[in-house]
């Protein structure tokens, strides 16, 4: 290189000569670099630390699903499948009515242990006032509450539902909110992220879905209380259909095959018992209701560990349907959830 | 730093502490607390009988142009000759003791602004062009008069609650529940956290095209950097109608011109650009009381005696030509959005569904100020604001309603109570059920819903369905089937019960809409037509009668 | 790198100073004052929490059901899917519900869906004579309509299904025209009458009855015995003693008798058949089927021991005796062999015991004669 004229240089150029040591360093940095991304990103995919992704499917987010535990219980010998308490009077008797029908099954004690996590699933699906007949019993909550806490020394109760309708205006409404807080337990609303997927063999729509997670975390025991409803689509919707209410995702599409869904709810879904109030019986305009014209009074409370049973005696006696029972329940009845035919596994008790 | 901790509270007197700019910096500090605490309290959980639109309730200019728009004053409206009053005797406190908007960007502009102190005197002197707000309230009030209130635009108070609502609450609300999913992953009980959320108990809300409100915001409070309070100098005509007012105001900021030594720097933190070191600019000063704070020499006051009358400009800065061409402009407005002709009786869009207890459209736009707590109030995220698709450039973001997105609620009147002008009128479940009082009425329709067929499951495609008539609340129901067998393409015997619409029962609430699975272009889905509010608008003769079986 | 220049920070380095040396005291009472108002304001607030009537967000059940509006709305019946070409004649594609789809032959198609009763409902269908039916076993009826749609005949079927061949065949007698002959083929006995069939198959009892007499319905009513006899439970439902008697011995109908209680008295007998030939002169051949072996000889033991009470021994046969009444001029047979007893009571002389007894022997052991 030829030098700048009398060897005068700009007095802002600064000359920087590199030595062979920072070139060398320089060398193996950019070497090292670039050999470490060449093998991150041409490595075969199986190698330790291959970044690589052939098809294009390896960058597909994977999701973990969970599964569900079976929360059935052994009912003590000598119990009923499915436990009636009755009384004339309903309205004002209908916590006595509760106790009855879980006596004839073996008491609520032989079911919760002292410090279980218990799990009740209402069914808030719509804002009613708890009189149409369209959600749960706030009332039948209330007294089941009290008899975990109290009586079963459950550690803790919570309530849980994914409505159709505003989640909070629901709860509020059909008085479930008031209802577990007076009696101790904790509502669980499904915000955004409370759901999470599910994995349930055997469960041919919902093999894989989005489920109601945040109130199932190290629960022991889950209990579904349930109103009796008609149903367009489906009949009656009563205790298996209750399990809707976890679902998340684009749950409508269920309807496409509704009896389809519900059996595989059942399989969903192992509870340890199920309710049934029988004193709010929405005969017709379900599963919404909304007009007191559409309710009848019963006058039973079923408690059952056998799920399916339990519709159908609630479908046969309640919705007053005779026995040509949906079809669900034969479904439920093929994968193991229960059995439809009641006969001599129930068991009636005047509170 | 414990020694200058003891010597702070050694040096602290209590003339000091309970002087003016730090009881107005705790008057500030309350009304944020007390909007934040609105907006959150706008929830139906927590709504109780808080007065959550009490700061919207108490905006002079929305009772002032409600007047010229309606010659009325709605329910608590009347709360804004409080204001006035204030105003009266004290000037523009408002803009800088009470206002949560002021005191956003008072707070933004004061955190980044690193102007030396010449910097900082210059950014604070009177610009010609602070007149523009003048102009504004100028066109806004003669448009309230001629029947169309776009106030709101601007409006300070309006446009908080409705960045409030439709931006700031959802985006605090994604980032906690990130945050839980996060604690929870640490087996954390996040309970707690859903107290700080804005919609707790749902999922996500989303608000369709809150986007561009966001970015009016992110402007406005940005340009606190280049022009320190650029909305409040500039733009805002509720600080334009307080300027006007407070000519006549009984304190103001006095400097005594003997004692002055011209140093400007009571320059140094004047919020509203008043010109204290001059002819303090009455209608500009927003009596923050900084350039007392500011004088060395104690030359100026805030106060009602001894009052230097030369050394004062009372009146806005708005001349006779200048307000000529806003009234023209005003004058010319109202025709000029009203022939555009997207929302008249004789066009208007079909998804211009307005919610329950809403006025008459014509009285609508004269009432909205698209402050958008009845959005907020919304628990099912079935009230949007408009984009100038569903109700022209006048309805922009006035409450609409998509049933994509929610429906709406049975048994829920939120946003008819927390409405502070009556667009929205204050109704009860049992007006709008039609029940009881109401029964000749019978119940409110917010339009009729219809089917297409060619998308429909059962209709179009031989897949049974009936979303719809399960949802449907009224009883009876307003979607019936027609039960149907037919043979598929595969051969098989299939039921379907094919719905369709009995537009007497229906209410037009967009459950159906909303629960569709068919869920772009929905196969069921409600049109405005057939609200009961307008008789324009009317879809049937008369409701057909149930007959005895 | 260049140092953060000063003027590059983010945030405003400026401390709050006060410039001013006179604070007047009005300022200092204005600023408590002040504060006590925003306390007291604040106050006034959070004290509006309840302060709301709170039935304004919902209504009242008393007026929910003042204002009830019932439900009376007309809902169309099922439409039924029509095959095209059929001239609205109903096919579901030949949904014949339980029965055979062979009931169709001949283009004939199902008029109604096939519909199933059970106990509860029968009496939908029946009205009042469902009790007869439930009392002597009813379990499930089918029925469905058939229609021709070449010829415009319609007919229809009944099935009841009795759960057994006894209380298909007690409800048959029951309800028997008694002057018309049954018939017999395959495993259905009926009798005709000017409409159709009535008869039992197995643990059916059926009726097939057409709209109004004509060609094409008796061949029908053949058709469909046939096609009914196809079915499972006719074909198991038959015991093997009345096919003996009616089939290949060829007694009437009405002399073959199940008895299921009480035979000869005696409570311990039970399940037996009885057979009356025509040409018998009041001799009647009994037959019982017993599990296995030894359980027939029990019981042979026993009906020996307590015949001997009216009887007394004349003759001894191979495995089994021939008894006299003790008062009546009658002769019964008790035999034995396998797990079979039969034999034959009121034969009126000792002489024609033989050849009735060989008759039968051969019938139920299917022996060469």
């Amino acid at each position: 290189m030829k030098k700048a004229k009398d060897g005068i240089q700009h007095p802002d150029y600064e000359k920087a000569p590199m030595s062979r040591r920072a070139l060398l360093g320089k060398i193996a940095a950019t070497g090292g670099i670039a050999g470490a991304a060449g093998y991150a990103a041409w490595a075969p995919e199986g190698a330790p630390g291959s970044l690589r992704d052939t098809s294009g499917l390896r960058s597909v987010p994977k999701v973990t699903p969970l599964r569900l535990p079976d929360f059935r219980v052994e009912k003590p010998a000598g119990a009923a499948d499915v436990g009636i308490g009755r009384h004339s009077d309903p309205l004002q008797n209908d916590a006595s009515m509760l106790r009855a029908a879980l006596d004839a099954i073996g008491g609520l004690q032989h079911y919760v242990k002292r410090g279980d996590i218990v799990m009740v699933k209402p069914n808030v699906a719509f804002d009613r006032a708890p009189a149409l007949g369209a959600t749960s019993n706030p009332r039948l909550l209330k007294e089941l509450i009290h008899m975990l806490i109290v009586d079963c020394g459950a550690q803790e109760v919570r309530v849980a539902d994914n409505p159709i309708e505003s989640p909070p205006d629901c709860f509020a409404k059909s008085r479930i909110g008031e209802a577990s807080q007076t009696a101790g337990g904790r509502v669980y609303l499904p915000d955004s992220n409370a759901f999470k997927m599910l994995h349930t063999p055997g469960a041919k729509l919902i093999e894989n879905w989005w489920f109601f997670h945040r109130p199932f975390t190290n629960v022991d025991k889950v209990i579904g209380l349930a109103p009796i409803k008609d149903h367009n689509l489906c009949s009656a919707s009563m205790g298996m259909k209750n399990w809707y209410g976890l679902l998340g995702g684009t749950r409508n599409q269920f309807h496409q095959d509704i009896h389809g869904i519900v059996s595989d709810l059942s399989v969903m879904m192992r509870p340890t018992l199920t309710i049934l109030d029988g004193t709010h019986v929405l005969m017709q305009n379900g599963p919404t209701g909304g007009d007191p014209s559409n309710v009848k009074m019963g006058d039973a409370v079923i408690a059952a560990v056998d799920p399916v049973a339990c519709d159908a005696w609630a479908f046969e006696y309640l919705l007053e349907r005779g026995r040509d029972y949906p079809s669900y329940l034969y479904m439920a009845e093929e994968k193991g959830s229960g059995k439809v035919d009641w006969a001599g596994r129930v068991k009636e008790i005047q509170a | 730093m414990i020694q200058k901790l003891q010597r702070t509270i050694a040096e602290l007197s209590w003339k000091k502490v309970l002087r003016l700019t730090n009881v107005r910096i705790v008057s500030q500090a309350f009304f944020f607390a007390v909007f934040l605490f609105s907006v959150w309290a706008t929830w139906t959980t927590r709504l109780g009988g808080y007065p959550v639109s009490r700061i919207l309730e108490m905006d002079p200019l929305v009772m002032v142009a409600n007047i010229l728009s309606t010659g009325h004053v709605y329910r608590y409206l009347g709360w804004g000759l409080v204001i006035i009053v204030v105003t009266l005797l004290f000037g523009r406190v408002f803009c800088n003791w009470i206002c949560p908007y002021g005191t956003l960007h008072q707070f933004i502009g004061w955190l980044f602004n690193v102007r030396n102190g010449k910097e900082r005197i210059d950014s604070n002197r009177y610009a010609d062009f602070y007149f523009v707000k003048y102009a504004i309230l100028t066109v806004f009030l003669i448009m309230a008069f001629m029947g169309s209130l776009q106030i709101g635009l601007l409006d300070p108070i309006c446009l908080m609650y409705r960045t409030f609502a439709t931006v700031v609450a959802p985006m605090s609300d994604m980032g906690i529940d990130q945050l839980s999913n996060g604690l929870r992953l640490l087996n954390a009980d996040t309970h707690f956290l859903d107290n700080l959320k804005f919609g707790p108990g749902v999922e996500e809300r989303f608000f369709v095209g809150s986007f561009w409100i966001g970015v009016m915001i992110v402007f406005l409070v940005g340009m606190n950097i280049v022009i320190p309070r650029f909305f409040c100098r500039v733009l805002c005509p509720l600080g334009a109608f307080l300027g006007t007012l407070s000519r006549f105001a009984v304190f103001r900021i006095n400097r005594d011109v003997h004692k002055c030594t011209d140093c400007n720097l009571c320059l140094t933190r004047c919020e509203g650009a008043a010109d204290p070191q001059g002819a303090v600019r009455q209608s500009e000063c927003f009596s923050c009381m900084n350039c007392i704070d500011d004088c060395p020499e104690d030359a100026l006051s805030f106060t009602m005696t001894g009052l230097d009358t030369k050394q004062v400009v009372a009146s806005p800065d708005l001349g006779r030509r200048r307000f000529f061409f806003a009234s023209l402009a005003g004058v010319m407005a109202v025709p000029f959005v009203k022939t555009h002709g997207v929302n008249v009786d004789h066009h208007f869009s079909p998804e211009l569904i307005r919610p329950p207890g809403s006025v008459e459209e014509a009285e609508f736009l004269k009432k909205c100020i698209k402050c958008d707590q009845c959005i907020n109030s919304c628990p099912t995220n079935v009230l949007q604001p408009a984009s100038t698709h569903q109700g022209g450039i006048e309805a922009l973001w006035t409450p609409v309603m998509d049933f994509r997105m929610g429906h709406c609620q049975l048994k829920c009147t939120m946003c008819s109570e927390v409405c502070p002008t009556g667009a929205i009128r204050k109704i009860t479940v049992e007006e709008k059920m039609g029940k009881g009082d109401y029964l000749e009425e019978g119940p409110v329709r917010l339009g009729t819903a219809f089917f297409d067929k060619g998308r429909c499951l059962p209709h179009a495609m031989e897949i049974p369905c009936v979303v719809c008539e399960e949802v449907c609340p009224v009883s009876p129901k307003a979607i019936q089937t027609k039960d149907v067998e037919a043979k598929d393409v595969y051969g098989n015997i299939v039921v379907l019960n094919k719905p369709f619409m009995v537009p007497d029962l229906c209410i037009g609430c967009g459950i159906c809409e909303h629960e569709c699975p068919v869920k772009d272009d929905r196969a069921v889905y409600v049109t405005a037509v057939g609200e009961s509010r307008s008789k324009e608008r009317r879809l049937l003769l008369r409701q057909r009668e149930l007959k005895d079986a | 790198m260049a140092r953060a220049k000063k003027k590059d920070r983010i945030f405003t380095d400026r401390e709050r100073k006060l410039f001013r040396k006179r604070i007047p005291s009005t300022e200092s009472i204005f600023g408590a004052g002040f504060l006590a108002f925003v306390i007291g304001m604040g106050s006034w607030f959070f004290a509006q929490k309840n302060n709301f009537d709170p039935s304004e967000r919902d209504i009242s059940n008393e007026l929910m059901v003042a204002d009830s509006v019932e439900d009376k709305l007309f809902r169309m019946p099922l439409e039924r899917w029509t095959e095209p070409g059929q001239g609205g004649v109903v096919s579901a594609a030949a949904d014949t519900g339980y029965f055979p789809e062979a009931i169709l032959e001949h283009g004939w198609q199902p008029s109604t869906r096939p519909q199933e009763f059970v106990a509860d409902n029968l009496y939908e269908k029946i009205n009042g004579a469902a009790p007869q039916y439930i009392d002597f076993g009813f379990q499930k009826l089918y029925y469905i309509g058939l229609v021709q749609p070449a010829t415009n005949a319609e007919i229809s079927i009944e099935m009841y299904d009795m759960g057994e061949f006894q209380n298909a065949l007690g409800i048959f007698a029951a309800q028997r025209d008694a002057s018309r002959d049954v018939i017999n083929r395959g495993h259905a006995y009926f009798y005709e009458t000017s409409l159709g069939a009535i008869g039992i198959a197995g643990t059916y009892y059926f009726k097939i009855a057409g709209a109004e007499p004509g060609p094409e319905i008796e061949k029908k009513t053949q058709y469909l015995i046939d096609a009914l006899c196809g079915l499972k439970q006719a074909q198991i439902g038959t015991p093997t003693a009345f096919q003996a008697f009616a089939g290949t011995m060829g007694i009437p109908f009405q002399n073959i008798q199940y008895q299921r209680t009480d035979v000869f008295q005696y409570d311990f007998a039970k399940d037996f058949w009885f057979a009356a030939p025509a040409d018998g002169d009041g001799m009647r051949y009994y037959v019982h089927e017993t599990p296995d072996e030894s359980a027939a000889g029990d019981l042979y033991n026993k009906l020996l021991e307590n015949h001997l009470m009216d009887y007394e021994q004349t003759a001894e046969r191979e495995g089994g005796v021939v008894l006299k009444h003790k008062y009546l001029d009658e002769y019964l047979v008790l035999e034995k062999r396998g797990s079979m007893i039969y034999g034959l009571d009121g034969a009126p002389s000792i002489d024609s015991v033989d050849g009735s007894l060989s008759k039968l022997e051969t019938v139920i052991f299917h022996e060469e004669s």
